[in-house]
Parts: C-alpha cells; sequence; structure tokens
C-alpha cells in the first residue's frame, strides 16, 4: 500500500508535454543502452531458429554459419530440402536477417533521439526538459521521489522493469521474426468491406469523401471560436497519420486517396471555421447533412436507384460494422430519449410502461436478443414478411441499446433542477416545449459522457453479430483464419482487428471529451 | 337557451383542450390503446404462424429427453437427461463462471483502480494503459483473443506443460490441485469458524489500542496462532490432491479447468476489471482532499489512510455503479457460448435448436437471466447500506 500518494488525486507530474518530452528521452536513453547491450549479446536468433522444426532436424546443419552467411545458403538445395521444399524457412532467414542489421540500429537512433531532445533548444527552441527538470528538482530527487520512494516502491519499479522489458523484447520477436502478417495486406479488402464487389469499391470511396467532409466542416463549425484551429498537436495527429497511410503495407497501395480523404478534412474544416465566423446560423444545416449523409449512405452502399443492386449478404467488414453502428446509435437515440423521458413522467401508465421495457431488456444478455431476434422477428410479423437479415440485427441492437441509453438520459434529467422546468411553466410553456426547450438541452449536455459511453459500447456491441452470421469486421476475420492458407494466424489478425476497433473507440471518447469542453458553458 | 348551450359546449370543448388535464389522460389512453393494438397485432401473427408450424405455446418439452451431451459440468449429466436438466447443468455452468469472474475481476479491477493513485510513475502508467487499452476493445475479440491466440499457443496434451505435477496445462485445459479430504466440508466450516474468531480478535486489539494506549501485542499474538492453525489447516487438513499425469498426455484428479472456462474467465475478468478500475478510481476521486491532508496529519501512513480512511468512503460511490458492472459480467458470460463453453446461453440455444421453441426458450432465458440480476442487486443492496453513513 505504499505505494498509494500522499496527497489525494492528482495529476501525474508528468503531464505537461515538457514533462512528457523528458519522460521520453530518459525512456528513450535507458533503452537505448539496454538495446546496445541486447543487440550485441543477448538476442538469441541462433537460438530462435534452432527451435524451428525443420532446422531441429537437420542435426548437420551449422546455424552460425546460414544466419552469418545468407546468400550462399539460400544456394544450398540442403536447406530447401530441410525447409521442406516451401519459401517459408528461406523467406524467415531473409527477415532474421534483416531484423538483425535492424535491431543493431536501434541503439545509435534511440540515442541520438535522446541527445537531440537533451540539448537546448535543438528541437524545442529555449527548451531544454533535462535543464528546467534539473533546476526543479534535481535529477535524482525527481527519480527518487517517482520511482524509488521506498522500499517497496524499488521493488515494485524494478519487478515492472524486468517484466515490461522481458515482455517487450518477446514481443519484437514475435512480431518481426515468428508472426506472419501476410493475412493483413492479402486481405485488406475483406478487412474494410467484406465480400463487396471490387468494381463498385468506388461508391464506397465516394461515401468516405463525404463523411470526411461533412467531419472536417463539422469539426470547422465547432472549432469556430478557438484561437487556432490547427495546433501542435493536431499537426502532429495529421502527421502521423499521414505517414501511416504511406509506410503501413495493408494501406500503401491506396494511400494517394487516403491522403486525399485527409486533405479533405483539413480544407473542410478550415471551410467550416470560415462559414462559422460569417455565418453562425449555418451551423443547425449541418445535422441536416448528417442525416441526409446516412440515406446517401444507404444508396451507395446498398445500390439502386441507378447502380448496380450489391446484396445485404455481399456487406461487410469494417464498413458493415460502422454502419450497423451508426444506425444503431442513430434509430436508439430518439427511443432512449423518450423511454427516459417516459420513466421520468408524472403519467402513471407510460411511466410504467417504460420501466418494464427498460428493465426487462436490461435483464437479457444482448447475444439473446439479437440470436432470438433473428427467430423471432419474423413470427411476430404477417407471414412471409422477413426483413432482411442486417435490418433484423440493427432492430436487436437499437432495442437493446435504447434501454441501456434510457438510463443514462435518465441520470441527465435527474440532473437538471426542478427549479428549471417551474419557471419554463411560469413563462407559460406547455410540458414539450418546456421538456425541448429548457430541460432536455441541459440534460444532455450533462448526460454526454454516459452516451458516448453508451454509444462506444454499442460500437463494441457489433462484433457480438459475428455469431449472428453476419461478416462484420470480426465475423469477416474469422473467415479469413477459416481459410487453410491462413491457418493460425489467429494472434495477428485478432490484433490488427484490435487496434482497428481501438482506434474507434478511442477517438470517440476523445471526441465526446472535445465536445464536453465545447459545450462547457458553466465556468467561464 | 338553445344557443347558450351550444356555446358553453362549445366553450366546454375549447376549454378541455386547453386543460392539462385532459390532455394527460388522453396521452395516456392513446399510448395504452397503441401498445396493446401493436402488441395484439404482434401476437396474433405469432399466433397464426405457430399455428402454421403445428407448435403450441407451452413448457412441456422441458421434461423431453435432450439427447445432447454436455462437454463439461459440475452437476452429474447424461445425454438422456430431460431439457429442463440440461439448461440446470447450463445454469450452474454459468454461475460458476459468473461467481469466480466477480470476485478476480473485483480484484484486479480495485488493485488497478488504486494503482492508478499510485506515486509511482510506472505504476501509475501501467494501470491507465491497461484501462485505456481494454475498455476499448470488444469483449468478444479479447475472448476469440485469449482462447485462440494465447491459450491455443499451450501444446497438446501429448507433450503438456507440467510444474512440479502442480498445474498441468495443455490446449486442452488445466489441472489444479483440489481439496479431496472426506471431511472438507467440515474443515471449511472450521477455517470460517477462524476467520470470524480473527476478526473479532482484530476488533478486540483496535479497541485496546484506541480505547486503552495499549500495544496490543497479546492480541496481536493470538492473531497470528489463528493464522497458523488456519494455514495448517488449509495446506494440511483439507487434503490437496495435486493431478496425476497420465500416459499419452492428459491427466486426472485434481481440478480440470477446461481451455474454454479459462479463456472466458480470462477475458471476462480483464474486460470487467478495466471498468471496475475506473469506477474504483472515480469514487476514490470523489472522496475530498481534506480527508487525506486530514488523515496525513493524524500521523497515518499513505497506505494507511487509503486502507482506514479514503477507501471506505470512496466505497458509497463505488458501490452502485460496480452493481451494474457484475450485472454486465453476468451477462456478458453468455460470450463464452462463442468459444463453445456449455453455459445457459449456449445450452439454451442447442435446446431451441432442437425443439424450435424460440418464444419458451426465451422467456427461461429472460426470467434466469433476471433472476441472476436480482440476486447480485440483493446482495450488493446489503453490502450499500453496511457502507453507508451512519448517522447519529
Amino acid at each position: 500500500m505504499s505505494t498509494v500518494s500522499d496527497s489525494p488525486p492528482q495529476q501525474s507530474d508528468f503531464s505537461s508535454l515538457k514533462g512528457r518530452l523528458t519522460v521520453a528521452a530518459v525512456v528513450a536513453f535507458l533503452l537505448g543502452i539496454v538495446s546496445l547491450l541486447e543487440a550485441y549479446r543477448v538476442f538469441p536468433l541462433e537460438d530462435i531458429l534452432l527451435r524451428l522444426p525443420f532446422l531441429a532436424e537437420a542435426p548437420d546443419l551449422d546455424i552460425l554459419s546460414v544466419i552469418r552467411g545468407l546468400p550462399e545458403v539460400v544456394e544450398d538445395s540442403q536447406l530447401v530440402y530441410y525447409a521442406g521444399g516451401r519459401g517459408d524457412g528461406l523467406r524467415l532467414f531473409a527477415i532474421s536477417n534483416a531484423v538483425a542489421g535492424w535491431i543493431r540500429t536501434i541503439p545509435v537512433v534511440l540515442f541520438a533521439i535522446a541527445v537531440l531532445l537533451a540539448v537546448p533548444g535543438w528541437i524545442l527552441p529555449g527548451i531544454s526538459p533535462l535543464e528546467q527538470w534539473r533546476e526543479k528538482q534535481g535529477i535524482i530527487g525527481t527519480l527518487k521521489k517517482n520511482l524509488l520512494g521506498s522500499f517497496f516502491d524499488i521493488g515494485f519499479t524494478v519487478a515492472i522493469l524486468i517484466v515490461s522489458y522481458l515482455a517487450i523484447r518477446s514481443a519484437l520477436f514475435w512480431g518481426f521474426l515468428l508472426a506472419q502478417w501476410a493475412a493483413i495486406p492479402n486481405n485488406i479488402g475483406l478487412f474494410m468491406t467484406g465480400l463487396y464487389p471490387s468494381d463498385e469499391y468506388w461508391r464506397i470511396w465516394i461515401l468516405s469523401g463525404i463523411v470526411c467532409t461533412l467531419a472536417g466542416l463539422s469539426w470547422g463549425l465547432l472549432a469556430r471560436n478557438l484561437p487556432t484551429l490547427f495546433s501542435r498537436n493536431v499537426l502532429i495527429g495529421f502527421g502521423v497519420v499521414c505517414a501511416g497511410f504511406v509506410l503501413f503495407p495493408p494501406t500503401r497501395p491506396s494511400s494517394p486517396t487516403l491522403l486525399l480523404m485527409v486533405a479533405i478534412v483539413a480544407a473542410m474544416a478550415w471551410a467550416g471555421r470560415l462559414i462559422g465566423r460569417r455565418q453562425p446560423g449555418l451551423g443547425k444545416w449541418i445535422t441536416l447533412l448528417w442525416f441526409t449523409s446516412y440515406l446517401v449512405a444507404i444508396w451507395l452502399i446498398g445500390g439502386g436507384l441507378g447502380l448496380v443492386n450489391v446484396s445485404t449478404n455481399d456487406w461487410g467488414g469494417l464498413v458493415l460494422t460502422l454502419l450497423m453502428a451508426v444506425s444503431g446509435i442513430a434509430l436508439c437515440f430518439p427511443i432512449g430519449v423518450a423511454l427516459a423521458l417516459g420513466r421520468r413522467s408524472s403519467l402513471p401508465v407510460v411511466k410504467w410502461l417504460s420501466v418494464a421495457y427498460i428493465e426487462l431488456i436490461r435483464g437479457v444478455p444482448l447475444i439473446a436478443i439479437l440470436f432470438m431476434g433473428q427467430v423471432m422477428i419474423p413470427l411476430f410479423l404477417p407471414e412471409g414478411m422477413r426483413p432482411d437479415r442486417v435490418l433484423r440485427a440493427v432492430i436487436g441492437l437499437t432495442f437493446f441499446s435504447a434501454a441501456y441509453l434510457a438510463e443514462n438520459v435518465r441520470a441527465g434529467l435527474q440532473s437538471v433542477p426542478r427549479g428549471q422546468q417551474e419557471a419554463a411553466a411560469s413563462l407559460g410553456l406547455n410540458t414539450p416545449l418546456s421538456l425541448s426547450l429548457i430541460v432536455l438541452p441541459q440534460a444532455l449536455k450533462t448526460a454526454i459522457p454516459a452516451i458516448v459511453g453508451q454509444f462506444i459500447s454499442l460500437f463494441q456491441d457489433t462484433t457480438l453479430l459475428s455469431i449472428v452470421g453476419l461478416a462484420e469486421l470480426l465475423g469477416i476475420s474469422r473467415s479469413i483464419l477459416a481459410n487453410p492458407t491462413y491457418l493460425g494466424r489467429y494472434a495477428e489478425v485478432y490484433l490488427f482487428i484490435g487496434i482497428l476497433y481501438w482506434f474507434f473507440c478511442y477517438a470517440m471518447s476523445l471526441g465526446s471529451r472535445r465536445i464536453e469542453e465545447l459545450l462547457n458553458t458553466d465556468h467561464r | 337557451m338553445v344557443s347558450n348551450s351550444s356555446e358553453s359546449k362549445k366553450l366546454n370543448w375549447q376549454q378541455l383542450l386547453r386543460d392539462d388535464r385532459f390532455w394527460k389522460i388522453a396521452f395516456q389512453v392513446i399510448t395504452l390503446a397503441l401498445v396493446i393494438l401493436v402488441l395484439s397485432y404482434f401476437l396474433l401473427n405469432l399466433r397464426a404462424n405457430l399455428a402454421q408450424q403445428g407448435i403450441s405455446f407451452g413448457f412441456g418439452f422441458l421434461s423431453n429427453q435432450a439427447g445432447f451431451s454436455i462437454g463439461e459440468s459440475v452437476l452429474e449429466y447424461r445425454p438422456n437427461d430431460p431439457y429442463g436438466k440440461a439448461l440446470l447443468v447450463g445454469l450452474v455452468n454459468t454461475i460458476t463462471l459468473v461467481i469466480a469472474g466477480i470476485l478476480l475481476a473485483t480484484t484486479a479491477g480495485i488493485s488497478a483502480g488504486v494503482a492508478s493513485f499510485s506515486k509511482n510513475w510506472l505504476v501509475h502508467k501501467i494501470s491507465r494503459a491497461y484501462v485505456g487499452l481494454i475498455r476499448n476493445i470488444p469483449l468478444l475479440l479479447q475472448l476469440f483473443f485469449w482462447y485462440f491466440a494465447v491459450y491455443g499457443l499451450l501444446p497438446r496434451p501429448q507433450d503438456q506443460l507440467n510444474l512440479g505435477n502442480v498445474i498441468i496445462g495443455s490446449n486442452r485445459g488445466v489441472y489444479l490441485p483440489w481439496p479431496t479430504s472426506n471431511g472438507f466440508l467440515a474443515w471449511l466450516a472450521v477455517l470460517a469458524g477462524l476467520a470470524v474468531a480473527a476478526f473479532f480478535v482484530w476488533q478486540w486489539r483496535l479497541k485496546v489500542i484506541v480505547e486503552q494506549g495499549d500495544s496490543g501485542q497479546k492480541q496481536l499474538f493470538g492473531l497470528m496462532a489463528i493464522g497458523l492453525a488456519g494455514l495448517g489447516i488449509f495446506l494440511f487438513a483439507l487434503g490437496w490432491q495435486p493431478p496425476t499425469v497420465q500416459d499419452g498426455g492428459g491427466a486426472t484428479g485434481g481440478l480440470r479447468l477446461s481451455r474454454e472456462y479459462v479463456a472466458a474467465l480470462t477475458a471476462l475478468v480483464f474486460y470487467t476489471g478495466a471498468f471496475i478500475a475506473e469506477i474504483v478510481r472515480a469514487g476514490i476521486q470523489s472522496v475530498s482532499r481534506g480527508q487525506w491532508e486530514a488523515a496525513r496529519s493524524l500521523g497515518l501512513t499513505s497506505g494507511l489512510s487509503m486502507r482506514l480512511v479514503v477507501f471506505p468512503q470512496a466505497l458509497r460511490v463505488i458501490i452502485p455503479p460496480l452493481n451494474s458492472e457484475f450485472m454486465n459480467l453476468a451477462k456478458n458470460s453468455s460470450l463464452a457460448f462463442a468459444v463453445a463453453y456449455p453455459e445457459l446461453y449456449s445450452i439454451a440455444n442447442t435446446t431451441f435448436n432442437q425443439t424450435g421453441r424460440p418464444i419458451e426458450v426465451f422467456l427461461i432465458l429472460m426470467a434466469t437471466y433476471l433472476i441472476i440480476n436480482l440476486m447480485i442487486t440483493l446482495g450488493m443492496n446489503t453490502l450499500n447500506q453496511s457502507v453507508q453513513f451512519k448517522e447519529r
């Protein structure tokens, strides 16, 4: 327990940019030393290669000579024989050699970074994080306070350092030597759009263009009062995204289009800010545009009205995941708000109907609702009427989330003081007007974090649709893993889609925090 | 006269339309009528559809022979047992998963939540990274990851891992030592008795220290003796039986946890633990700064002020959301179905597939999960009452 701080909850000492840079410098320096030692001594390339099954069966093969003399060995027909005649073994040798070289450059790079950060004025004008740090507390003092406070702290720190060092080492090892990432670039189309016909990909691109346009415009409009639109953090973010698109192998083939998307977002944000400043009234129309774009999205994806029809069986991948999540969010929001109002209502019939619905739905696991929804919805409809299974899934998801959302909105409603409604009533507003003009805006503002949390969990819940047989992101991954070529590549595929899910969820929570800040009019 | 009456009638109508009370009643009547209309439309359709399929509503099928086998069960089960028994087996499997999950997730969550206040920068950052990473990745994906990518890497039963004959693991499951003594329950009761005794001695010690300024050393020795006795009973009297290796892979004896169970438990614990950590963090943050400062100025060490002053107060804020987190865990345990762990939902699904009775099976599922959740709420409410402010 000695690790608990003396003072009440507080921000870490490293919350400022300077602090973070300092930490980065120290970490880079330490890592540099460690990897310097590692690269020349411990990294057991030979050891791992020996463990490969086909090499273990090759008693007369000198592994060291294999590694050091790759070109000659590749010619060696014996090795090809031991590698089972496939290219895998040879490819592995090539990679391991490349990695061995690459690893040796790590310390140099890290050391360079550490030096750059430590010398004043090299990266940031006038700032030397290390100097400032020393002035404040002295390096040893800060280190001691933060990492080596007491006997237990020393133990913790050392244990954590050792464990994370081992973990990072084996993760690097696995990632660069053992993992076969081919499953991802080879199937990137499947991951993104499922079995969507490739001739019609342009429709998805247009859709992303529309979404980017609207996202940029909304961002610009929301941030119209901020002094700088493209702050340093935003620029860094743009840079990272662009670099990722160019360098990341799966996205490299379509990087020009992706970069165009980024450019659209940036340009539209700028335009949106300009418009927002000149004509503040235009902000309302953006909501309408979003609604229209949803219908356009369905039309673009599904076809009809002059476009080739694409059956819902061919919808899939990330596009389907996002579509389901957006549909669920758009549909469950009004239902949830209505249920929350119903639950708070003074009218007994409305109140008890809402309570019954909310509590019954919240009592059942989502998977039961989705699965049974697939079976039961047709049973409740006239004979022969069988909604599409994507539609059935959306219905299940919506009804489920609405009950949870209602509870979040209810909490928001409870936070609005009674006097607000009384004041509205005394101004002569009737119930619907006072609810929609006075109470709900305040309640929803308070409830934003909880509502976004619910949206995030709805987004995560779309994975359950893979059990119901939809080929959304997780579903299509499972079909890819069922392909004998990618047998057993679970870790690679699941890590990849895990990062995708994480990205979207994190972006949502980040967005919610930003919106909260922008809407926060209380504490001026 | 006539015109006058018609005029007042008109006026009445206008008054009625402006009257809030009229609209309140009218709105309710309309809502009720709509709901009844929609429901009866659905139910009529349902009746027609069921009649067409030749199924009549009823729970008689529960006593029919199930005919499917269940991979693992705490209860004795054979394929010729009735559906009702199969569902019960599923329920017990769910409950074992949920109870173990709640205990472990609470431990993990509280540790991570407290760790986020650590002065140690590394501990603090690791706690934050755990929460930020796990909460933003879908549970089902994590479940698949643990099941396929982590536990799937364990060796085949033929070359299973053997940690000193205590833990034996392969990709079929994990074997752990398990008490098998005949008087197992009796010894467990003794242990519980010792725990109660220890609690009272502890209280006594605190009282002596606080009220008489005694060092409480006598009581401390008493506590140590109780602890030693408990440890002795725990280690030697329970009859721990380690698993024994079988030729050609596998093991007998001890407790077998299947790979499905272990994966489901790990995923649930990690996922729920991250949410609990956030709840604990918010709870501790809600305790005012003055409480910390007062505790510290009384000379309590930081660990003691957390344990004795801050955490008990934070519990008031923590327990209500913790309740809903436990309920989520109970409901999320149904995802274990995706890795073929035979819990309640999975059995219900098989039952529905074999009997073609979605409505009945769904009602059973709904009722059972409702009861599980009510039990959790009941337990948490009792706990909640014990930590609320006791004002004079």
